[in-house]
């Protein structure tokens, strides 16, 4: 009886845990990329959370544009729903509401996937000037970018999988694929963005092209 | 201005800054955690186990002082403010423990040597790769501005802490020096076992070792 208790809290503090990361990721992701950007001198990382930053501040002025045309039935309403679904807290639950179309975790989620799949891909692919095709530090990078694209694309769709059937009230499948398109859209609008400012520099989120200019020997 | 105004920007800005820097230990954590495996980054791996470490050891002086002193440990129960996180609890009762935090005002602050940690082991990255950074491999001026803003947010981290009444004046400070500590001599010293390896958070290549090729 009371091991059944004590499996009972352990499990529902595990589900807690993965309900937690899930809901909080891109809040963590952003927070995270920004903050280490910061105390580490990591630039791209910064730049990479602004990006996501201007991302959910339009999804915003989205959401008001598109509550502002429709009726309510697009807003989840009420304090529980909106302490479930909303990836920060609500500051006063007496006015909370949460909206779902375009969906703000759903745009910076499959932003984040788009972002980081684009530049293991160019990881990938980029010679360096020196060394040859076939040298260890050559396949370890390559190596490094086949293992970053598959462990994004299976972590993210797990969280996409999570959050649309497990918190099924939270997302709709308009506000999915709005928020999921301009979440790819700026994905790319903002690795393109930052290639062109400094492709060495700014948009490598892996850390390893400064290794491939031609002063560096791997 | 209207007021509307002040309220959307208290709304929309101010409050997810602060509720940020409620949770940012935990954040941080986490999200390391997470970079590491979707970026397939090992000092990212070495940076999260001597976080985890300091974590450890903070939280252990903190049980010393409470030994030594009971009286003044104060319970903080799981809906207080200063001890909000986003997993902490959760973890506890999944560890079998009492989710209810015990807080001393002497014993060094976790949330602060997180932070200084990272503040110091950003230090220790520019002292290790002097060298690659002086050759112009990357921007020192980019990293000099970053350093200094690296500074102001463990100030205001530090204030923030203090205003908001969750740690005393000595806790606090002596958990921003132990995480600066911690996050310099470790780094130092990882980066002279592994040959600067598992710090090179940058993705630099190493003159030295280039040198030492040739």
């Amino acid at each position: 009886m009371g091991n059944s208790a004590e499996g009972l809290v352990k499990q529902s503090a595990l589900l807690e845990i993965l309900s937690q990361i899930s809901k909080s990721f891109p809040n963590t992701i952003t927070a995270t990329l920004f903050v280490l950007g910061i105390m580490l001198g990591k630039i791209a990382w910064i730049c990479i959370a602004g990006g996501a930053i201007v991302l959910i501040l339009v999804v915003g002025v989205f959401q008001k544009l598109f509550g502002s045309l429709t009726t309510e039935e697009y807003n989840v309403p009420g304090a529980a729903a909106v302490s479930a679904c909303s990836i920060i807290p609500p500051n006063s639950i007496l006015e909370a509401s949460f909206s779902n179309i375009p969906s703000t975790w759903m745009s910076v989620t499959f932003f984040y996937l788009t972002y980081i799949v684009m530049n293991a891909l160019t990881v990938y692919n980029t010679k360096p000037t020196k060394a040859h095709g076939d040298s260890i530090t050559v396949q370890h990078r390559k190596s490094m970018g086949t293992l970053s694209i598959i462990t994004t694309v299976i972590l993210l769709i797990c969280m996409v999988f999570m959050r649309y059937f497990l918190w099924g009230t939270c997302e709709s499948i308009i506000g999915t694929l709005v928020g999921g398109s301009m979440g790819v859209g700026m994905g790319i609008l903002w690795w393109q963005l930052l290639a062109a400012c400094g492709p060495d520099v700014y948009p490598d989120i892996h850390g390893v092209m400064v290794g491939l200019k031609p002063r560096a020997m791997y | 201005m209207p007021i509307w105004v002040f309220d959307k920007f208290d709304k929309n800005i101010i409050y997810p800054v602060i509720y940020n820097l409620q949770i940012l230990p935990e954040t941080l954590m986490c999200g390391i955690i997470i970079l590491a495996i979707i970026l397939g980054n090992q000092p990212l791996v070495a940076l999260a186990l001597s976080l985890v470490f300091t974590q450890l050891i903070a939280q252990g002086i903190g049980r010393i002082i409470m030994n030594i002193q009971p009286d003044s440990a104060i319970a903080r129960t799981s809906i207080d403010p200063c001890s909000v996180g986003i997993l902490s609890k959760s973890w506890a009762r999944l560890a079998g423990s009492n989710p209810n935090l015990l807080w001393h005002p002497m014993a060094p602050s976790i949330y602060l040597s997180t932070i200084g940690f990272f503040a110091g082991w950003g230090i220790a990255l520019q002292q290790i790769y002097k060298e690659e950074i002086d050759s112009g491999l990357i921007k020192k001026s980019s990293l000099v501005t970053t350093l200094a803003l690296g500074m102001i947010l463990l100030a205001l981290a530090f204030a923030y802490r203090i205003y908001s009444g969750c740690e005393s004046f000595m806790g606090a400070t002596a958990g921003t020096v132990l995480g600066l500590m911690f996050g310099l001599l470790g780094c130092i010293a990882l980066s002279y076992v592994t040959d600067r390896k598992a710090t090179n958070l940058w993705g630099i290549p190493l003159l030295k070792r280039n040198r030492s090729r040739k």
